[in-house]
């Protein structure tokens, strides 16, 4: 009743949309980079949005199916083969038990999401199933996956079950059956230009110097090596942001999104596993529309910051959460 | 204003009689007919055409109104041993699996019953059209991004 890890990748985490309500006690909201791809996974198999999947980061994992299974890979393309056949990614996928599952060259994106039809077994910690790997809180262990980990699988229910049956019963001789219907690539950056994150105005955007904001709103940033799932961290070319005048702090919130400039002057955008609280002044705050796209940069990567107005972002959020909805029910009509 | 009937009785009268190209227009409505074409005459179309043959014929009826078009397009499965791929339903036509990726098919390419010769979008997700015959792409009907209907003819086939 689970699968088997047989090699873990370089960076492979239980996690869910995140641990609310406890930011006022220090404790980190955690959950997925990409958390479009990681809702649209679990729709795809059925499952409810906030259930746990694999988030697999640049190179994947080699995993031994214990059980037949429907799953749902998102996100960035990782390559992920079954008994060396590319398997399609963005539609429910049914392997028979015993196939073994594997990642391969990077082909787009970052990171990639893998729900289970029924979910994994993992016990929530105040509320989320989510790994802080930090403070090795929640998810697996609390901890990224390591070779000859077992997850356990609940079974699915319902509609997935159906569809499972059904995939499974059309081909007995494969090892992956999969649907011929599957979602459009929406947000997932394309190799090549540099990509083009938009972004609202920071609480401290008036204080960078006329030269500094010029610098932010034309100068291609790339992702450093120095990057992980607390935060990104930007390089403008040999060009720096500074300050208009020194500016004593006292530490306020910061949000998924903020881009915070330390003294050094290299603008840091801050991600899943930021940390509550900051005292680096904020020149800007990424649209929640485009966390997900960040999340899907790799190091090297190029962006440029685009300037939208809160109502163009709000309205970016609404027109995005109808999508999803639409396409829960178009997905709920297809399972039938 | 023409009514339902009345377009049936023309199309009867020109089906029956010897006349190809026919239309007509009366305020706002216009009818074209035309046999053994589609209904622009261009002499490439014609050129490609089936033989003249009273068995084999298309008829398009088009009556612009307001926003709406309704266009009923009554085919044989087989024209000169061309076979058609229909659309197993609504939705918008894609040629490719993603904008910027190689089409699906091009013509002149040898095709087998599971080859995807394009997907089909509608409510926000995209079907593979799987070609369940074997032979040649001759002819793409549509345009890419275009709006479909069920049963519209998509691909002509060369089967063999």
């Amino acid at each position: 009743m689970s699968i088997k890890v047989l090699r873990p990748g370089l960076l492979t985490s239980i996690q869910d949309l995140g641990r609310y309500g406890y930011q006022k006690h220090g404790v980190i909201v955690s959950g997925a980079m990409d958390s479009y791809s990681l809702r649209l996974a679990n729709l795809l198999v059925g499952n409810k949005e906030n259930q746990a999947v694999l988030e697999i980061t640049l190179v994947g994992p080699a995993l031994l199916i214990e059980k037949d299974i429907l799953l749902a890979i998102t996100g960035g393309n990782l390559s992920p083969t079954v008994g060396g056949q590319p398997i399609p990614m963005d539609r429910p996928v049914f392997l028979r038990k015993g196939c073994i599952l594997q990642f391969g060259a990077r082909k787009s994106g970052c990171r990639s999401y893998l729900a289970i039809a029924g979910g994994y077994n993992i016990s929530e910690v105040m509320g989320s199933a989510s790994t802080y790997l930090r403070a090795g809180l929640g998810g697996f262990e609390g901890r990224a996956l390591q070779t000859d980990d077992v997850l356990q699988l609940k079974d699915p229910q319902g509609k997935s079950a159906s569809l499972l049956r059904q995939l499974a019963s059309s081909s007995s001789a494969s090892s992956y059956v999969s649907t011929k219907w599957f979602l459009g690539k929406s947000h997932i950056p394309q190799e090549g230009e540099p990509v083009k994150i938009r972004v609202m105005r920071g609480r401290q955007f008036e204080q960078f110097s006329g030269d500094s904001k010029d610098v932010f709103w034309n100068c291609p940033f790339q992702v450093s090596s120095q990057s992980d799932r607390m935060g990104y961290r930007l390089s403008g070319a040999g060009a720096v942001l500074k300050l208009a005048e020194p500016l004593e702090m006292i530490s306020e919130a910061v949000s998924l999104g903020t881009v915070q400039v330390p003294p050094d002057g290299n603008p840091i955008i801050l991600l899943a596993d930021r940390q509550t609280v900051g005292g680096y002044p904020k020149i800007a705050q990424v649209a929640l529309v485009d966390v997900a796209v960040v999340a899907q940069l790799k190091p090297g990567s190029k962006i440029c910051f685009q300037e939208i107005s809160l109502q163009k972002a709000e309205s970016l959020y609404l027109i995005r959460e109808q999508e999803i909805q639409a396409l829960q029910r178009s997905i709920q009509l297809k399972m039938q | 204003m023409l009514t339902i009937d009345d377009i049936r009785e023309i199309i009867k009268m020109v089906d029956q009689s010897t006349i190809q190209q026919f239309q007509l227009e009366q305020g706002a409505t216009k009818i074209s007919i035309g046999k053994n074409a589609l209904v622009t005459p261009i002499q490439a179309i014609i050129d490609k055409a089936h033989s003249p043959n009273s068995n084999n014929k298309e008829a398009a009826v088009t009556t612009p109104m307001s926003d709406r078009q309704a266009e009923a397009v009554i085919v044989d499965d087989k024209q000169d041993g061309f076979h058609k791929i229909t659309a197993p339903m609504v939705g918008t036509f894609y040629a490719a699996p993603e904008p910027g990726a190689a089409a699906f098919v091009k013509i002149g390419e040898n095709i087998n019953l599971n080859t995807v010769v394009c997907v089909l979008e509608v409510m926000k997700l995209f079907n593979e059209v799987e070609a369940q015959v074997t032979g040649e792409i001759v002819e793409i009907l549509v345009k890419d991004g275009e709006f479909v209907e069920y049963g519209q003819p998509l691909f002509l086939v060369k089967i063999g």
